[in-house]
Order: C-alpha cells, then sequence, then structure tokens
C-alpha cells in the first residue's frame, strides 16, 4: 500500500512538471521576469542627437525622472536641454530681438547641407527650416507591453524592456539670421511621442536607447514686405536618438512565475 | 528498510522532476530556442518599403529576397526592388519656387539629389542575436536580430531645370526628369553598396514578419551648374557618397 502510494506520489511530480512545461501556458510567458519596475522612481541621464533634420543638427543632455505605476505604464519628466535655459547671450545694438551666440549654444549647429545649399547653390532655406529647439520641458505617458530576454551568440543573457511613450509640454526655440544673429522665437507647445527599451544591468541600474519625436510650430519672421516683416509659421518635427543610463529606486522585487518559454 | 525505500521513491521522483527544470550550464541562456534558421531558405516579401531620413528625395516601393542560412548566424542574401514612387521632397521644391538666383542654372549644385528607381543586390546576413519577447504578459514571440552588408547595382534618376517662361509652379522654369549617367562607371546602372539590420518575428515554424531598416548608398560624380561671383554660370564637379535609407516592414516564410 506504502509503495503504490509512493507511486502515486512520484507519478504526481512528474505529471506536474509535464504539465507545466506545456507550450499552451499563458501565464507570464516568459519564465523568470528577474527585473520589475512596479511603483520604482526612475532617474535618467541622456546624451540626444537629432537625425533626420536636414539644415540643422542638435545636441542635447536630457533628464528623465519616471514614476511605474505598475509593470506596464509610467509617468515621465523629461527636460531636453540643447542651450542654457532662458540665457541668449549679448545683445545686438539696434535689433531688440537679436543676439550673439556663443559657447552657450554648443548644442546648436548648422549641417553640411545648409552650407552646400547656401554657399554652393546659393539657395536660402526658410527661416523655420534653420529654427532649433533650446529647451524642452515634458510629460510623457510611457506604455511597456513588451519584456524580453535575449542572447548574444549563446554567450550570456539581457532582459530588456520595450515601451512606447506620447505626450507634450512647452519649448523654446531659436534661429540663426544669415548675419549670425540669434533670434528667440518664443515659447510655445510641442507635442512628442516616441519609442525605446531598456537593458537591465542590475534591478537599480539599466542602459536606456529611446527615440523621440518632437513636433512644434516653428514661428520665425518671414520674408520683408512693403508693409514690414511677415511672420513664417511652420510643421517642424525632429528626431532626437538618445543614449544613457538610469537609477531605479524603491518598488518591489520581482515575482518569479515559472513558464515554458 | 521501507523507510529506505521510501527515500529512494522520493529521490528518484525529486531527480525526475529536477531533470524537467530548463536551466543547466550547458544549455542555451535562452532557453527552448524554437526557432533555428541554420540550413534553411528564406522568401521575403516587402509590400512597404520607404525611404527614411532624406535630404531632398523620397521613395516609396516593394522589395523581395531569397535568403540561404548555413547555421544560425551567418547566412547570404539575393534581395531586388522597385520604387513606384521616387522624385523630389516638397522642400526642395518650395526652396526652389522662393529662389531669386537660379538664372543659367540647369544642374543644381547639390548633392543628394539623386533618387532610386529599382535595385538589385546581394549580401551577407549575420545574425547575432535571438530573443523571445513577451506581449503583456500574454503571448511570447520570438525573434531574430540581423545585420545585413553586401553590394548591388541599381538605376538612378535626378532632375534638371529647363527655361520656362510663364512656369505655374516655378515661374522661369521647369523640372525635367533625367536618367543618371555619371558616379563610378558613367553609365545608367550605378553599383551600390549596402548595409543594415532589423528584426525577423517568428510567428509560426514557418511565417515571420521582418523590421529592416537599409542604407544603399553609391558614388556620385556629376558636372553641375553654379554662378561662385552671382552672376557668370560655371562648371563645378560634384563628388558625393548619395545614401538612401530605407525602412521595409514585410512577411517572410522560410522553409
Amino acid at each position: 500500500m506504502k509503495t503504490f502510494f509512493l507511486t502515486l506520489v512520484s507519478l504526481t511530480l512528474i505529471s506536474a512538471g509535464a504539465l507545466a512545461e506545456s507550450p499552451n501556458e499563458r501565464v507570464h510567458v516568459l519564465q523568470k521576469r528577474d527585473y520589475s519596475v512596479k511603483n520604482k522612481i526612475e532617474v535618467g541621464g541622456l546624451f540626444a542627437m537629432s537625425v533626420d533634420d536636414i539644415f540643422t543638427q542638435h545636441y542635447a543632455g536630457v533628464l528623465t525622472l519616471d514614476y511605474h505605476i505598475d509593470e506596464a505604464f509610467a509617468l515621465e519628466f523629461t527636460w531636453l536641454s540643447c542651450k542654457i535655459p532662458f540665457y541668449m547671450g549679448d545683445k545686438v545694438s539696434d535689433d531688440p530681438a537679436a543676439y550673439t551666440g556663443g559657447w552657450l549654444r554648443s548644442g546648436h549647429s548648422y549641417t553640411d547641407a545648409y552650407y552646400n545649399i547656401k554657399d554652393d547653390a546659393q539657395l536660402s532655406p526658410s527661416n523655420a527650416d534653420l529654427a532649433m529647439i533650446s529647451n524642452y520641458w515634458g510629460l510623457n505617458v510611457e506604455f511597456s507591453p513588451i519584456y524580453g530576454k535575449f542572447s548574444l551568440f549563446n554567450w550570456g543573457l539581457a532582459r530588456a524592456d520595450f515601451y512606447v511613450t506620447a505626450g507634450g509640454g512647452v519649448v523654446t526655440t531659436e534661429y540663426m539670421r544669415p548675419d549670425k544673429s540669434w533670434v528667440d522665437t518664443g515659447l510655445y507647445f510641442m507635442g512628442s511621442f516616441g519609442m525605446g527599451f531598456r537593458i537591465f544591468l542590475a534591478r537599480w541600474f539599466a542602459i536606456r536607447l529611446d527615440m523621440r519625436d518632437l513636433t512644434f510650430a516653428a514661428k520665425v519672421e518671414g520674408e520683408a514686405g512693403a508693409t514690414g516683416t511677415t511672420t513664417e509659421t511652420k510643421i517642424r518635427s525632429t528626431l532626437f536618438v538618445m543614449l544613457g543610463v538610469s537609477f531605479l529606486f524603491g518598488g518591489e522585487e520581482p515575482v518569479q512565475i515559472w513558464s515554458p518559454y | 528498510m521501507r523507510s529506505g525505500r521510501s527515500l529512494r521513491a522520493i529521490l528518484v521522483a525529486a531527480v525526475i522532476v529536477a531533470s524537467s527544470a530548463p536551466a543547466r550550464a550547458d544549455e542555451p541562456v535562452v532557453a527552448n530556442q524554437l526557432y533555428d534558421m541554420g540550413g534553411k531558405f528564406e522568401m521575403a516579401l516587402s509590400p512597404v518599403s520607404m525611404s527614411i531620413v532624406d535630404k531632398y528625395t523620397r521613395h516609396f516601393g516593394f522589395s523581395l529576397g531569397f535568403d540561404y542560412f548555413f547555421n544560425d548566424y551567418l547566412g547570404i542574401e539575393l534581395d531586388a526592388g522597385y520604387n513606384y514612387i521616387n522624385g523630389d521632397r516638397k522642400l526642395l521644391n518650395e526652396i526652389l519656387r522662393t529662389a531669386q538666383t537660379l538664372d543659367g542654372i540647369h544642374k543644381l549644385p547639390l548633392t543628394d539629389l539623386k533618387h532610386m528607381t529599382w535595385f538589385t543586390n546581394i549580401g551577407l546576413v549575420f545574425s547575432p542575436l535571438y530573443g523571445k519577447l513577451d506581449f503583456s504578459s500574454e503571448f511570447a514571440v520570438s525573434m531574430h536580430l540581423y545585420f545585413v552588408a553586401g553590394a548591388g547595382v541599381a538605376q538612378y534618376q535626378y532632375t534638371e531645370l529647363e527655361d520656362d517662361p510663364g512656369n505655374p509652379e516655378f515661374g522661369s522654369f521647369k523640372k525635367v526628369t533625367k536618367t543618371y549617367t555619371g558616379g563610378l562607371t558613367g553609365a545608367a546602372v550605378q553599383p551600390t553598396f549596402h548595409f543594415g539590420g532589423g528584426l525577423r518575428f517568428h510567428i509560426t515554424q514557418g511565417w515571420g514578419i521582418k523590421l529592416e531598416i537599409r542604407d544603399v548608398f553609391f558614388y556620385d560624380k556629376y558636372e553641375a551648374d553654379w554662378k561662385p561671383a552671382g552672376i557668370d554660370v560655371q562648371q563645378k564637379t560634384i563628388k558625393d557618397f548619395v545614401h538612401i535609407v530605407f525602412l521595409r516592414l514585410g512577411v517572410c516564410y522560410t522553409f
């Protein structure tokens, strides 16, 4: 009888193992989610550069502050800065709108295409195409539906969170006139959306790679006409690639649930 | 004796359960690699192929690919495509429309004006990374990340300006599309090179979805018109590598 009981226990254990390996298991489809972000606060520092502008080139520092409401949703505050905020440099005499540039605009530059079209072809892009983002302060919602594991040549395992973000905020933009003086175009609303992933190196530390598209209405001086200078507005969209690190604080220990994947 | 038998039975059960656990040092680090490309062929159709981060041109088209994988990491591909929309961006037209300095200019002294009509190439596929993604804890998708590099041929076009007083769009000239014949060969077909990378999401053992970014470039050399002093038109040789970056989305079948 006891032998029969032990055999039954053994069979139960074996069958439990077999059932647990069923490919139809749908609760936590990846086993051992080692990195949880729920209720964590994440502070990130990233370097950003614009990649799709034809005539302008931005280099920026980015500070992010995320609160992860759960594993999938987070609220993020973003500060992207190409220049010291609210400081314009020295004012150009007799022109209240214009300032001279300098080291404070080291995150702003024009591409070779700008000099090519201006100097070689003697053509002029509109001022709206030359406007550059100085500072952006925004609030985003981050949705992170994908968690993944990767092996590189089967050497080691990396874990990553993929996310999409959408939000908006305020931006200051400036542009440079042909006489190399800078004009502040003011503070106005800007929309943002993007995607990215964080690769967890520890439960408190991750590498982040982001792509953010920032869309704004560049409102600049147009052609000088008989009745004075006109105002020109153009919807501009600038794509930034960002790379940096983030630190995670607080939160919960991850719950490890077995799955066949 | 009975207790010894019980101990043995429990040990046997424990060994069997333990043997079903996936984590062993000599096993793949991602347990249960469900999709291996080694020794397989793949056909891919990308009905969505568009250029991104363009300067003055734009492209929409499709492409077809045929790959063979020597093992899970390395393969070879044949790839061809056609851009049914290719031409200048609105931005260039805006600049030309407002220009005051184009008298006597027929070939613009700008780089990156060439747009691609068709291409075919051969290359290597290098696939170092295999992974599994968990979508909202509901379903798992296996994927390969891969890189491609190679060479091929393509045909390019560009626009020249011809005098046309009273043209409704540009005023004194019109744009005419020409087949490009400069570059390394001086022929209508140019040698090209490419590199890129993408993700292959395995949906079933046969079918998958591919998302890819690919930079196709060629050596551009042509005689352009320019006015260094603002009055007399002179010839200037423009030399540059013209890059067109394509974003592709498509389906693939492995067999």
